[in-house]
């Protein structure tokens, strides 16, 4: 009982003495003076994203012309949370499949399926991939991009999850999938980018940012979709 | 804008009241109901600071595909797979179940149900033709009973201390029924 | 300094995420855990995003001129920061359901007890 008001009245005086130090006029702070050229960042990237990327979003420019290694990496990451996943829940679990013939006996009442669910569920299909395709493919000149639009087209295979949980979706090879989709999401940056095709062809800008898009939004669609089925069937098909 | 109130204090002050209701309240589905609509104030609120973007993003993952991982995680920490496996019976029918629950072993498993309802567990019995030694090989259940003529053998995992507890209980409570608790090493 | 000034973004995101903090370090149930670090999550998201807000800013797509812009830099990385969110939700509860299976327990206390006991 005393450590816990400890630990309150501890993170209590930490909390306020951020909100204090944030909140009082310091010495203003020259912002980086090397010589006389003051460096304005989001000045610059607003001034001149439209003729350097070909993107009328500035947020899917940064993220895809002028940090293109956050993107990189930030895959790189899903691709290591899955695989994390997946180790995880192998551990204990022999790796060949179900063998025992047998009947299951759940709880009265624990399988039965919503009607009007998987109605509206099949309604909504084919208009959520409109939606996400739109919104994939029109990420650089609207609000958008591949992020989004992958988890949108993701939420297409959980609907049918929760509308009829069975596991016919083959797991490995969405991951073979989604590791090609990675080696490209890689590749097309560093031929693009790094060899300065981008200053050289503008006409290829804008086909440019459609692709990447087109590619992180597959990739991380197929990641969404793996992680959630893992964690619904994580005992069968390891 | 009362007094420099305007809707961005309004929502913010709802996430804080929000998230402290959602860290602390007693039943865990409603902390992972609580945290969707906490995310999904938070894309309105990106949405107010001239960010669609971030605001889609939340919108979609934040409040949607977290809360479905957690409400799946709970679901699946809390299922209890029980296999019962019967050798000598030919096939596996409702009526035959129906009778099995009726009898001896029918309590023992219904003594195991109630101990999993008061550890906030989901029992999921499974009946299997399988050998115990096939099962224990498969490896993928919590608890194997095996009932022979007048005495049970309960298979439990050796790492598991829900099997401990189980076992501390029925000897405890139920004295005329003949069951004997045996441990299979971990497999790792 | 009138009540909208003290309930600015940045204030709540630093409290927002201290919220998260003392959740951390104070509930014992191990999924409890996990929403206090989501809680931190967006606090950390918040503050950034709102760092370099001008009131009335309206969003970096195709900005009109002669009108103040939102920054669109700290909003490109903030995207990442929310996929990265998901990953770290969903590799600590997979941790946690294996967890779980071995030790029987989703308390702290009871899981480093029989670790220990290991």
């Amino acid at each position: 009982m005393i450590r816990s008001i400890a630990v309150v009245i501890f993170v209590a005086l930490l909390c306020g003495t951020v909100l204090w130090l944030s909140n009082t006029e310091g010495d203003p702070v020259t912002p980086v003076a090397a010589g006389d050229d003051i460096i304005d960042v989001p000045g610059y990237v607003l001034q001149n994203f439209e003729e350097q990327t070909g993107a009328r979003n500035a947020v899917a420019a940064i993220y895809l012309n002028y940090r293109v290694y956050d993107t990189l990496f930030e895959a790189l990451l899903l691709l290591i949370a899955i695989v994390g996943i997946i180790h995880f829940f192998r551990i204990g679990i022999r790796s060949e499949p179900r063998t025992i013939t047998h009947q299951r006996r759940t709880q009265a009442g624990a399988t039965e399926q919503s009607d009007i669910i998987s109605r509206i569920t099949g309604f909504l299909y084919p208009v959520v991939i409109l939606f996400g395709f739109y919104v994939i493919a029109n990420g650089h000149n609207t609000p958008g991009g591949g992020f989004q639009g992958g988890a949108i087209l993701a939420t297409l295979f959980i609907g049918r999850f929760i509308v009829n949980p069975i596991n016919d979706v083959n797991a490995s090879l969405l991951h073979d999938v989604e590791q090609a989709l990675f080696v490209l999401i890689l590749l097309v940056p560093v031929v693009f980018l790094f060899y300065e095709f981008s200053g050289q062809f503008p006409a290829l800008n804008e086909p440019f940012l459609i692709l990447m898009n087109v590619l992180i939004g597959i990739k991380v669609c197929l990641g969404l979709t793996i992680v959630v089925f893992r964690f619904g069937f994580d005992e069968e098909n390891v | 804008m009362i007094g420099g109130i305007g809707l961005d204090s309004i929502l913010l002050l709802m996430t804080v009241l929000i998230a402290i209701v959602a860290v602390w309240t007693k039943i865990l589905r409603h902390a992972v109901i609580l945290l969707g609509i906490f995310s999904f104030i938070c894309s309105f609120l990106y949405l107010y600071y001239g960010a669609p973007d971030v605001a889609i993003a939340e919108a979609v993952i934040g409040s949607g595909l977290v809360m479905l991982l957690y409400l799946t995680a709970i679901k699946r920490y809390r299922t209890y797979s029980i296999i019962v496996s019967v050798e000598n019976e030919d096939r596996l029918e409702d009526a035959t179940m129906q009778e099995f629950a009726g009898s001896s072993q029918g309590q023992l498993l219904s003594e195991i149900e109630r101990f999993c309802l008061s550890r906030e567990l989901e029992p999921e019995i499974v009946y299997s033709r399988e050998s115990v030694a096939k099962i224990a090989e498969d490896g993928r259940f919590d608890l194997i009973v095996h009932p022979e003529e007048s005495r049970f053998t309960v298979y439990g995992r050796e790492d598991n201390y829900l099997v401990d507890e189980l076992e501390m209980l029925l000897i405890l409570h139920s004295t005329d029924t003949d069951t004997e608790f045996v441990r299979i090493g971990a497999e790792s | 300094m009138n009540v909208g000034e003290i309930l600015s973004a940045q204030n709540i995101s630093v409290v927002l995420f201290f919220v998260g903090l003392l959740g951390l370090l104070t509930q014992k149930n191990i999924v409890r855990t996990i929403i206090s670090v989501n809680v931190m999550d967006v606090g950390a998201i918040l503050f950034l995003i709102t760092v370099n807000y001008i009131p009335g800013s309206v969003p970096p797509v195709s900005p009109p001129e002669g009108v103040p812009v939102a920054d669109p830099l700290p909003q490109a990385l903030m995207i990442t920061a929310i996929v990265i969110g998901i990953a770290v939700s969903a590799v600590s509860l997979a941790m946690f359901i294996t967890l779980f299976r071995r030790y029987g327990s989703a308390d702290w206390e009871t899981v480093l007890k029989r670790v220990r006991e290991r």
